[in-house]
């Protein structure tokens, strides 16, 4: 890898088409499923871009199709300037070294017959990353990278909690020293408190090792606070792109709003006045004309049911793909941003965070 | 307004009484391993036409709690190890599993997290509904299915009469969770237990099942139980709040009371951990350490070991849930901490 400069990941015109089959003997095709249908972006070194959106609207298609986990339809996919679709079967296994993958379900991604120890030591004995005999310690060093402790290598999956166990599916994916690692909802199985611990971890490393994520997630507010730019797709598409505080202060396509106004605020009260989005998210198997969104779409004008609109530039930087970006009504805050809590709260949080520190940590 | 020593409320009438009121339950586990003890001494009550939400993450014993209201907990293993669980003033726990069948779904119904797992594959969603009604109301084939159509219509399926005989799974997961509702509020309960509703669906569609609860609430009076561990769900849909840890209740109260001024370390620790989207901070806040395991549950307060307050005498002696203000109850020794640490 000489090239330093420039994006480490530019995905181009990405496509995916799934043949949906009918008859058990005769097999034809009945139609196909658009699952990603021209996806673009670039990602940066040392950067995090979420890929957000509902289940279906391709995020982790996309995320498969950039480590060539699946293979594309069409488009091109280039890492640190490596034509990664034309790579052959032994090229593309040491580019993989590169890129990795931390999967949704801990329970489901870790080979439950296997140690800890030895989970962690395949892809340094398969990618011939340390000599056999410095192997047990690379282990231990990864485990306490993710807050484990040396002795948990010689443990099983089963053993440990959810949360811990992401923290070893962190380990695998960091053991080759990737430059790209692909965040497949990494903290959505887990509880609210883990799920912090893990997003935290993961911003930890990322700074100690100059990692880039592509974090695929549903959860608009966990994304806040880890990405840097966020990529919200429907159907396929990605309708708007922009920097994590263009988007939040400001979403221009009213699928990004209405995502925004559905989830649930902590907040007594504040339920009470939002647009609830109706319908559901129809069929890839035959999406609307036009604009994909556009029976869902308040704003959906005659032009959005005949012209796909263009995937463009505005004026901000931000790429959105919406006939009327620039005229759609700025969405309402559903609260104030600063400091809606409580005084009692803040003091009380103030006393627990205070005794924190003076508190030893359990490993 | 007047508060009895369970009562979870705040500002319902006082002359009602509680529709449902746990008193003291306890639901264990014998296993090969040990005792479990999943649920341990949870007491609250529920008033008609008014939400109670109970919290907590994973393992809290929430769900546990809502099996034994509905008598659905397999003994073995299970070990009914004490309590009340009063509907209307009769004790649940005292019936027969004969009797319980005329109480499911005609009382108090259930919806579930997952619909496409609680829904029979095999059956049209039309002759699921009318099951419940045939067996608990009496009607005939042709009442019972002019009323399922009817609740399918109220729960917002479009056009009612041909989708009465879709199956499961030629519906989307949102619609799957309508027909359970409308399943659920088929006989009229007094009382439906949700576990989880919307965990499994995406925001936009949880929204609208959100939406749907609230207004069939407003509209049929039905209690309740909302089981879930979102507290922005908690936030939109509570009148009372329970937040469980490790089998026990640590905080009870009404939902403003709840997040202007919550007292126990683990309800701070846990509204201070979700994410919110209009904030700045770079960094999330969590609670160190995991929940116990239910085998080692450990001495004194449960969550003395994740506690950066803990003293000697949280990892020692157990804090018996106390009264702070009206309807505002709370486990721990140290509440209100910031007027104990001044």
């Amino acid at each position: 890898m000489t090239e330093t400069t420039g994006p480490l990941l530019r995905v181009e015109g990405l496509v995916k088409h799934f043949p949906v089959k009918k008859g058990m003997i005769l097999q034809r095709t009945a139609g196909v499923v658009r699952a990603v249908d021209g996806v673009s972006f670039e990602l940066r070194r040392g950067e995090t871009l979420a890929l957000v959106g509902e289940s279906g609207c391709g995020k982790s298609t996309t995320g498969r199709l950039v480590l060539r986990l699946i293979e594309a339809t069409e488009g091109r996919v280039e890492l640190a300037g490596e034509d990664v679709r034309a790579l052959d079967t032994g090229a593309l296994r040491r580019l993989r070294r590169k890129m990795q993958i931390i999967f949704q379900d801990p329970f489901a991604s870790l080979n439950p017959r296997l140690t800890v120890g030895e989970i962690l030591a395949e892809p340094l004995r398969l990618h011939r990353i340390v000599e056999p005999a410095e192997l047990t310690e690379r282990v231990h060093e990864l485990l306490r990278v993710v807050g484990l402790a040396p002795y948990h290598a010689q443990r099983y999956p089963h053993e440990f909690s959810g949360g811990q166990r992401q923290r070893i599916g962190v380990a695998r994916a960091l053991s080759t020293q990737p430059d790209l690692i692909v965040c497949d909802e990494p903290v959505s199985a887990l509880d609210v408190s883990i799920q912090a611990q893990v997003v935290n971890l993961l911003q930890d490393l990322q700074a100690q090792f100059g990692l880039s994520y592509i974090f695929i997630a549903h959860d608009l507010a966990v994304v806040k606070h880890i990405s840097d730019r966020v990529a919200v797709m429907y159907l396929g598409r990605i309708v708007e792109l922009a920097c994590k505080d263009q988007l939040y202060a400001d979403p221009r396509h009213p699928y990004t709003q209405a995502l925004m106004a559905a989830i649930p605020r902590p907040e007594p009260g504040a339920a009470g006045t939002r647009q609830v989005l109706e319908g559901d998210v129809p069929s890839p198997l035959s999406p609307p004309s036009g604009c994909t969104f556009h029976p869902r779409c308040a704003f959906a004008k005659d032009r959005c049911r005949s012209e796909v609109p263009s995937y463009r530039r505005m004026a901000d930087g931000r790429f959105v793909a919406c006939h009327f970006a620039e005229d759609i009504p700025k969405a309402e805050a559903a609260v104030d941003p600063e400091g809606a809590d409580e005084p009692r709260y803040r003091r009380r949080l103030a006393v627990l965070q205070a005794a924190r520190p003076q508190e030893p940590q359990p490993a | 307004m007047t508060q009895s020593a369970v009562s979870a409320g705040s500002g319902a009438a006082p002359e009602a009484p509680p529709l449902l009121e746990v008193r003291d339950l306890k639901t264990w586990f014998k296993t090969e391993d040990g005792l479990y003890r999943a649920v341990d001494g949870v007491s609250f009550a529920v008033r008609r036409g008014r939400t109670l939400a109970v919290v907590g993450e994973s393992g809290c014993g929430k769900s546990v709690t809502s099996l034994s209201i509905m008598r659905l907990v397999p003994e073995p293993p299970g070990i009914r190890a004490g309590g009340q669980i009063l509907l209307d003033g009769e004790d649940l726990l005292e019936k027969s599993q004969v009797e319980m069948q005329d109480i499911r779904g005609q009382r108090v119904s259930m919806i579930f997290q997952e619909p496409m797992t609680s829904l029979n594959p095999v059956y049209r969603v039309g002759e699921q509904i009318v099951e419940g009604l045939v067996k608990h109301r009496g009607m005939s084939a042709a009442e019972a299915r002019a009323k399922a159509i009817e609740m399918l219509g109220l729960v917002r399926i479009p056009s009612p009469e041909s989708r009465v005989d879709s199956f499961p799974h030629e519906m989307s997961g949102g619609m799957r969770q309508r027909v359970m509702i409308a399943m659920a509020l088929a006989c009229d309960p007094a009382l439906l237990i949700a576990d989880e509703p919307t965990t499994a669906l995406d925001v936009t569609i949880q929204a609208q099942i959100l939406g749907l609860m609230r207004e069939i609430q407003a509209r049929l009076g039905t209690a309740i139980i909302l089981i879930t561990h979102d507290l922005g769900v908690v936030a939109e849909m509570a009148d009372d709040v329970v937040v469980m840890y490790a089998g026990k209740v640590v905080e009870r109260a009404g939902v403003r009371a709840l997040f202007d001024d919550p007292q126990h370390p683990y309800t701070l620790g846990l509204i201070d951990s979700i994410p919110r989207l209009e904030e700045k901070r770079d960094r999330l806040s969590t609670i160190e350490g995991s929940v116990p395991h239910p085998q080692r549950l450990p001495e004194g307060c449960r969550f003395s070991p994740r506690c950066p307050l803990a003293t000697d005498r949280c990892r020692n002696e157990e804090p018996p849930l106390r009264q702070l203000r009206d309807g505002h109850e709370v486990a721990c020794w140290y509440a209100p901490i910031d007027e104990a640490a001044a």
